[in-house]
């Protein structure tokens, strides 16, 4: 046993001198070290909630949070499904809001980003412009409510949700230099003289070239409806459209509330703190948003990582 | 010939757009007068269109709650439309169950915004929907408007349920002139501070209740016996068991000087003994108070004796903390602001013998006063029909009890002597903030509270002292930046300070140069600066 492991341990030593852009031994240890402890940083918060979402109550009372609860219990978690219709109807908004609302505005992105990459287009300066311009001016709250509530009529519907982030000037501009840098202007041409029409060069070559930016974009997108609660805050009135994220906000703004204003709300509020969710319970509900989109980084990451080894013009 | 087909479908598109959004408005305003339409037309074709109240549809009527709890309300929001129905009121009710959370938010961008979905708010002294500032930028319909005085023709059953020292109190100088913007809410108007004793523990320690001066009102904090029955209590108990239970934003209140300013900055100086003194108030930083760095000395000293569960200190865990050790009886001293009634329901709920000895006098100021409200939008477009609504919802007992308690049968049952029961699980699903519920004292009493409740609680309220600055109220506006700074600044300290977890020597004085830093002097001078003018006048 020992002597194979002395063996490939040799044998990577010989490949990587032979290689050429190898980092040494201990600068690779070096650079593992960091980043390992780098990665540690970022998952021991999340795992110190899953532990205090398991943690009794008496526990988190007697020790305030640990590593090392007394005591465990899945207590929160019995509590967040008798939460019941609330918890899953949530989940499922969250679920059919961050679906829907990446595909829409991955679309949206595409083509629009696509017009401005086209240099044989003639009005891309006015519409990067156009665009460009709302990215450094904005209206302001008010308003973008007014435009929303009273003029879209988003208000108490899932479009509400959806539709207010479906176009990003930001997203637009990194895709935009992504086409740019990816999808070589001879390829459009090669494919207009083989016949294909426009869509079809943008869904069957330009897009599956630019899988890699297209993925960043839905993720970084998905990523935005996942984590969205204001807007729920501003159009949303009826609970059977709230998503997760915005239950845990509210939860959380309510305990909040009424700790800052105990004094006003006398001995009536007391009695209705009593009814809000401990803080195992909202880190419980913490790992059910977390849970979900943690998948959606490998999901994406295939197409990121497949994309930049594949090329489309060779020489 | 695709070039002219892209171009084609592309103008076509375009043409689609603007015929969406031209047409969007139209029919979103349309939308709104397509309900009124109708009722004008049968009216003016019935050729009598004064006696609208039959024929008429029945017109929605939107009010916004503050700090509800309600996951399950259709059932009850049906009996309250069939009660209304009942009471020819041609109005259907819709309620937004604001939450503790999310309701400045909502009200607040509804507010500016021009909303016009929403006809009545819930406002007070303390919401960022403040009673005042939304009255004066005439955000809130006046009510008693002489040229329409709505409250005169649809609301005198409510006028008459509720106190004239309340409606005094919401008169203030509004968008329209100085009038009454705003229903009060009729509940405890008198705001009172007591001590939280657990005397179940003070009988197992051997502690007399009565050898502790409860009469010194705050200043029994400084006391021996305090002290020592504190001493007693953790070394009988053990070091998990903390005696004092410190809520960070009301003991020091309670014991350094009463008052309700809804900034939480300043002092105003009232005598406990009677808060009708000084006449003249002269506000100072609440934190330059002696009184102030004597409590923290005190809490500190009792914090390192290990009197004060260390999780109090912590915002986020405090309410967590406080919560268990008061219902579990977990405690030997607490601070409460006190209701009436409250020593019966809190000994019920926690299975101790829980006294409450007051600290000075209840006093009746603005903030009190302003404490729960309902407003109506001047954005409403059915103006008439809200404040009717609220005058029945003010005088209905029938239709305030299904408001607030839910459906008789479902989440509570009815006693012989007239109070109520609730079911605990079903009012899970329907629990609105009773405080806010408008006119309290129609609905029937609590079976821990007794029939004669309200009887008492009137009395009790009646009892408080008014205080020189009853009506006035600090318009922060001026000040606003440095308000908002110092707010974040105290944010930073007070729980940590308050509960004695740090050393006030040290981390007061850097506290207040932080105040002074951001700007306290400039707000002090402006609350002195207005109370000048409010006294000219």
């Amino acid at each position: 046993m020992d002597t194979i492991i002395v063996k490939t341990g040799t044998n990577v030593k010989r490949r990587r001198a032979a290689r050429l852009n190898s980092v040494s031994l201990p600068a690779s240890i070096l650079i593992n070290l960091g980043l390992v402890s780098f990665a540690l940083c970022c998952i021991i918060p999340f795992i110190f909630v899953v532990i205090i979402s398991f943690t009794a109550k008496a526990s988190i009372e007697a020790n305030g949070y640990s590593f090392f609860p007394s005591a465990w219990s899945a207590d929160a978690y019995n509590v967040a499904f008798q939460l019941g219709r609330q918890l899953w109807t949530s989940y499922l908004n969250s679920f059919l809001i961050t679906i829907l609302g990446t595909v829409f505005s991955v679309l949206i992105c595409v083509l629009y980003s696509y017009g401005l990459y086209r240099t044989d287009f003639r009005y891309r300066t006015f519409f990067a412009f156009f665009s460009f311009f709302t990215m450094m001016f904005g209206g302001g709250l008010v308003p973008t409510v007014m435009v929303c509530k009273q003029l879209l009529n988003l208000n108490n519907n899932y479009a509400a949700l959806i539709v207010p982030l479906l176009v990003s000037p930001f997203n637009f501009i990194v895709m935009r230099t992504f086409f740019k840098s990816s999808v070589p202007e001879e390829i459009i041409e090669s494919s207009s003289i083989d016949g294909s029409g426009e869509y079809r060069t943008l869904f069957q070559i330009v897009a599956p070239i630019a899988k890699p930016g297209i993925a960043t974009i839905a993720l970084m997108n998905a990523l935005a409806y996942w984590n969205e609660w204001y807007l729920s805050l501003l159009y949303i009135n009826d609970s059977k459209y709230i998503p997760l994220q915005y239950l845990l906000m509210m939860m959380q703004r309510n305990i909040e509330f009424i700790v800052k204003n105990a004094g006003m709300l006398g001995t009536e509020a007391t009695r209705m703190t009593q009814n809000m969710p401990t803080s195992s319970l909202r880190m419980a509900l913490c790992v059910f948003i977390v849970v979900p989109i943690a998948f959606a980084y490998p999901f994406f990451q295939r197409y990121i990582v497949a994309g930049l080894t594949v090329g489309s013009v060779k020489g | 010939m695709e070039k002219v087909l892209a171009l084609g479908l592309s103008l076509l598109m375009i043409l689609g757009v603007t015929g969406c959004t031209s047409n969007r408005p139209a029919s979103v305003n349309s939308g709104a007068p397509a309900s009124e339409d109708p009722s004008a037309a049968p009216a003016s074709q019935d050729a009598a269109p004064t006696s609208k109240e039959p024929v008429a549809p029945p017109v929605t009527v939107t009010v916004l709650f503050e700090g509800s709890n309600v996951s399950d309300d259709t059932a009850v929001v049906e009996a309250i439309n069939a009660r209304l129905a009942e009471l020819n009121s041609g109005i259907v009710f819709r309620p937004i169950w604001g939450t503790w959370g999310d309701f400045d938010s909502k009200a607040t961008t509804a507010l500016d915004t021009g909303d016009s979905s929403i006809d009545v708010f819930f406002t007070c002294s303390w919401t960022s929907n403040n009673y005042v500032k939304y009255a004066k930028n005439g955000l809130y319909a006046r009510l008693d408007d002489p040229e329409n005085n709505l409250l005169e023709q649809y609301g005198a059953g409510m006028k008459a349920a509720v106190p004239d020292l309340l409606w005094n109190g919401f008169i203030v100088d509004g968008g329209s002139g100085a009038g009454i913007y705003g229903v009060p809410g009729y509940k405890d108007y008198a705001q009172l501070y007591a001590w939280d004793v657990n005397n179940t523990r003070l009988g197992e320690l051997g502690v007399n209740y009565d050898s502790i001066p409860w009469a010194q009102g705050g200043q029994v904090f400084y006391t021996q016996q305090f002290a020592d029955a504190m001493e007693t209590a953790k070394k009988k108990y053990g070091d998990s068991f903390y005696p004092l239970l410190i809520e960070a934003e009301v003991l020091p209140r309670m014991i350094a000087g009463t008052d309700s300013d809804p900034t939480q900055l300043l002092y105003f100086g009232y005598d406990p003994t009677d808060p009708r003194k000084p006449e003249k108030p002269v506000v100072t930083s609440r934190y330059d108070n002696p009184e102030y760095e004597k409590y923290l000395n005190k809490a500190r000293e009792y914090y390192q004796a290990g009197y004060v569960d260390p999780a109090m200190s912590n915002a986020q865990q405090a309410n967590d903390a406080r919560n268990a050790a008061m219902t579990a009886g977990n405690y030997l001293f607490n601070s409460q602001t006190y209701a009436y009634g409250y020593d019966q329901t809190a000994s019920a709920e926690r299975g101790i013998d829980a006294k409450f000895p007051p600290i000075g006098k209840a006093i009746v100021s603005t903030g009190s006063v302003q404490g729960a409200g309902y407003a109506v939008s001047v954005y409403s477009k059915n103006q008439d029909a809200a404040v009717k609504f609220l005058n029945l919802w003010y005088t209905d007992s029938q239709l305030a009890t299904l408001l607030a308690y839910g459906l008789e049968g479902t989440h509570y049952t009815k006693n012989s002597d007239s109070t109520v029961t609730f079911d605990a699980d079903a009012r899970q699903s329907y629990l609105p903030w009773r405080n806010g519920m408008g006119n309290i004292f129609i609905l029937p009493p609590e079976d821990s509270a007794g029939s004669n409740y309200w009887n008492e609680f009137k009395a009790y309220n009646e009892e408080g002292v008014g205080v020189a600055l009853l009506g006035f109220t600090f318009d922060t506006d001026p000040v606003k930046n440095q308000v908002a700074a110092l707010l974040t600044v105290r944010d930073q300290y007070v729980a940590s300070l308050h509960t004695g977890a740090v050393d006030p020597a040290t981390v007061l004085p850097e506290f207040k140069n932080k105040l002074k830093a951001n700007g306290i002097d400039d707000v002090v001078a402006e609350c002195n600066r207005q109370i000048d003018a409010f006294f000219a006048q």
